[in-house]
């Protein structure tokens, strides 16, 4: 039954979405006004498909429906509620689902904003672009990836496997992947509209103006992802580590650093009509990465960490991506002429230098990610030697870049667009400056020592000075108004970037980390403070025995656990003790033979707790920009108070 | 002394008084820059390079299987028998091959990882820099009517008169 429904929904979906995107066509082709209405009812087809799948496959999962292929290998009536919810993409099959669903959801959304301009070519062909998207999607789950391949159930079975035990320890499981999938999928749109700009050759600044809301959505959640990804490593993997720069977290992070990068030149463009073929290409590519990060993902050809759902598939996600890569280049080579644009750039010490700065830098943080990330596949092609890339290698490429952006980060806010002369600058940057001398002083004070992660702090102080000048100034002038609009929300953002550097640096630096034995009723000292062991505890629940040692951690009682799952797998669960200054955690590394002695791992750093509060603001902010500033000036204005201003605000 | 004149100076020493503290707390913060101070922690910060074999893109630091634990420990007595990191990591680099060190070799042809984003990251650089240079002499020939120009409009006007 589940099968039978589910199967009916996708098929819906992807007849739909084809039929949807050529009836469009035609109706583009003879400005037929009656066929581009069928195309647009057909086109909410795909997302009533969309979603009867997607119910079918939680029904399944609900109802213990084991007929039901997926369910049979990943569900299990042991799985508590919430995490046999979210096992709808603890798997390929349910994860290009979530995709589709998601996508589908983007379709909708399209038809909604944009159900009076249908009509404009520019929206038909970008409604196309999405429609044949989705197709895409929906094919892999007609073929290679269908989620609901039924089964005959084998004589004698009692229950399923359940999830991945790493994907039902943590309640992020059911937050983290769609949040991402909204973001990731959310590229898809600018990306369409990019793509019908180029084919209709209207590539003026319309269509940016329509997508950079889009953008922001997507980049925005995005970013929530990628924090909440965090998040869950850290509280789950249990060696202090909440980046570990693998391959499907690369695969995340590099159309972050696209997006990002063209969310600051497109301003350039919006108000010198320049850099149109970069801004583009930026989309393009932004897009193009999401399905090379999905290969990645999907094909099993790196190794990583995150290997839960590989599959046949990944030929087709290159395939796929060739053929969007193509399409791309080959619709900018086409429409050279009509990309070019007369403007230019006056001076590099502008508002509009600087944003060509930011463009160069993330163009060169996502480089050396990409090549790092496939840098073994292509030393085995040609060398057929095995060599791995791995932290080391992208903490030491990537902490130049990241302060550089820092530094930039700090001279950029406060410089007007056009030109800008020494002596502005000096005026401008005279707090943001003072504000970078007290950073540096406070993190000496506080004991923080080293060069490099102090020259991080002192940098991080200054983008926060300049940053805190622009909000200050803004709300004078304009109260609360002064925290919305593009600039001031940016602003917001960059504090959230700036609290998330500082706590990136603080917690590599300063991170220690060690092993211990434990006798029962010991305790050791450790980085200032003190450990004992005063027992085991067992906890059976209807998935899983937990095993935890009690660890008093300074008087704090810690409990680091080993999780033994009903269906074989083992893995722990660490416990840690946070407070806004500093974060101690203790894992257990394996299962206790008896209760006299248990061997954990302790590690300690500081400023953990800022990591997920810069995420959340980083959020926060984007909300805040998307709001329009509709004062005084426009958005895209120079920051800046007057002269004489200044120089009352500045003594 | 003029007012503004006034507050100019005191920019100026404002800026001198920040560097002094700037720097003045820099070589505060410079000495003392402590390494790893056990073995325990020295044995961590080892295991941190070296890939787990059995696992899938963890570190021997990060993971808890068999043998990233044997690893761990083994480490550890090397430590503890006075062998240096780089002695260390070259008996794991004899057992297992290249690919066991997270850190790429930086010389033959995996050197190219470390070489070429810096050569790209100076290629970028140098041609927006062009494109700023170009951008000035547009500029600069945009400045000023050359006498061409006004020979130009000199003979455009004498036309229409």
């Amino acid at each position: 039954m589940n099968v039978a429904i589910g199967d009916a929904g996708v098929v819906v979906a992807f007849v739909a979405s084809i039929v949807a995107s050529i009836t469009l066509l035609v109706a583009l082709r003879r400005d037929d006004e009656r066929l581009r209405r069928i195309g647009v009812q057909v086109a909410w087809l795909v997302l009533v498909g969309a979603v009867v799948g997607f119910v079918a496959l939680e029904r399944a999962l609900i109802t213990r429906d084991f007929t039901v292929k997926y369910v049979f290998d990943n569900g299990s009536y042991r799985t508590p509620p919430i995490y046999n919810f979210a096992t709808a993409w603890a798997s390929l099959e349910g994860s290009i689902l979530l995709w589709g669903l998601v996508l589908a959801g983007y379709v909708g959304v399209v038809l909604t904003k944009f159900r009076r301009r249908i009509a404009d070519p520019l929206v038909t062909w970008a409604l196309v672009v999405v429609l044949l998207v989705t197709a895409f999607f929906f094919a892999l789950m007609l073929g290679p990836a269908d989620p609901f391949q039924s089964i005959e159930i084998p004589l004698g079975f009692v229950d399923g496997p359940g999830p991945n035990p790493l994907l039902q320890n943590n309640v992020l499981m059911a937050i983290h992947p769609p949040m991402l999938y909204l973001g990731y999928v959310g590229f898809t749109i600018p990306f369409a509209f990019a793509i019908a700009a180029l084919i209709t050759g209207r590539v003026g600044e319309g269509w940016l103006v329509e997508t950079r809301r889009w953008t922001l959505f997507a980049w925005g959640f995005l970013t929530l992802g990628i924090v909440l990804g965090a998040w869950w490593s850290y509280d789950v993997l249990g060696w202090g580590g909440y980046w570990g720069w693998d391959p499907v977290e690369n695969a995340s992070f590099l159309p972050w650093l696209t997006g990002t990068a063209y969310l600051h030149s497109v301003m350039i463009q919006e108000r010198r009509g320049m850099l149109r073929v970069w801004n583009l290409s930026l989309l393009c590519a932004t897009f193009s990465l999401t399905i090379l990060g999905t290969f990645i993902t999907r094909s099993g050809v790196l190794e990583s960490v995150h290997a839960f759902s590989e599959s046949s598939i990944g030929p087709l996600f290159l395939a796929f991506f060739g053929v969007i890569a193509a399409v791309s280049i080959g619709l900018i080579g086409w429409r050279g002429d009509r990309l070019r644009s007369p403007g230019r750039i006056d001076s590099p010490i502008s508002r509009e230098g600087s944003f060509m700065a930011n463009n160069l830098l993330f163009a060169v943080f996502a480089f050396v990610i990409l090549l790092g990330t496939v840098f073994p596949l292509i030393v085995e092609a040609v060398q057929d030697e095995r060599i791995s890339v791995g932290v080391p290698y992208f903490e030491r490429m990537t902490m130049p870049v990241g302060m550089v952006m820092l530094f930039l980060m700090a001279i950029a806010p406060v410089l007007p667009w056009r030109k800008a002369s020494g002596e502005l600058l000096r005026k401008r940057l005279e707090w943001p400056a003072w504000f970078a001398v007290g950073a540096l002083v406070f993190s000496v004070a506080v004991g923080a020592r080293g060069i490099t992660p102090l020259i991080a702090f002192t940098l991080a102080g200054f983008a926060a000075g300049a940053a805190l000048r622009q909000i200050v100034l803004a709300t004078r002038r304009n109260g609360w108004r002064g925290l919305v609009g593009r600039t001031n929300g940016g602003m917001i953002v960059h504090l959230g970037v700036i609290i998330v550097a500082v706590a990136f640096a603080a917690s590599n630096s300063y991170l220690r980390q060690t092993e211990v034995t434990l006798e029962q009723g010991d305790a050791i000292e450790f980085a200032d403070m003190s450990f004992t062991y005063e027992g085991l505890e067992t906890l059976n629940s209807a998935e899983k025995r937990v095993t935890a040692a009690v660890i008093l951690v300074d008087g704090e009682e810690l409990r680091p656990a080993i999780n033994q799952f009903f269906s074989g797998q083992t893995i722990g669960t660490p416990d840690t003790f946070g407070t806004f200054t500093r974060d101690t955690q203790v894992a257990l590394i394996a299962l206790p033979e008896n209760d006299k002695q248990v061997v954990i791992r302790v590690t300690t750093q500081p400023l953990i707790a800022w990591l997920w509060i810069g995420g959340l603001l980083m959020a926060v902010g984007t909300v805040f920009s998307a709001f329009p500033h509709r004062l005084h000036r426009r958005p895209t204005d120079p920051v800046s108070a007057d002269p004489a201003q200044m120089a009352t605000t500045s003594v | 002394m003029t007012v503004t004149g006034f507050k100019a100076q005191w920019r100026w020493l404002s800026w001198v008084l920040m560097a002094i503290i700037g720097v003045a707390a820099l070589i505060v913060g410079s000495a003392g820059d402590g390494g790893p101070q056990s073995d325990g922690e020295r044995m961590s910060q080892l295991a941190s390079t070296i890939r787990c074999p059995q696992c899938r893109g963890q570190s021997v630091a990060e993971s808890n299987v068999a043998i990233a634990r044997e690893i761990r420990g083994d480490i550890r007595t090397r430590i503890s028998e006075g062998e240096t990191d780089d002695e260390i990591r070259q008996v794991y680099i004899d057992r297992y091959g290249r690919s066991i060190v997270l850190n790429p070799d930086s010389g033959g042809f995996t050197g190219l990882v470390w070489i070429v984003p810096v050569v790209a990251a100076g290629m970028a650089t140098a041609a927006v820099g062009l494109a700023f240079q170009r951008w000035r002499v547009q500029a600069d020939s945009l400045r000023a009517a050359t006498e061409e120009d006004r020979e130009l409009v000199a003979e455009l006007r004498r036309d229409r008169s």
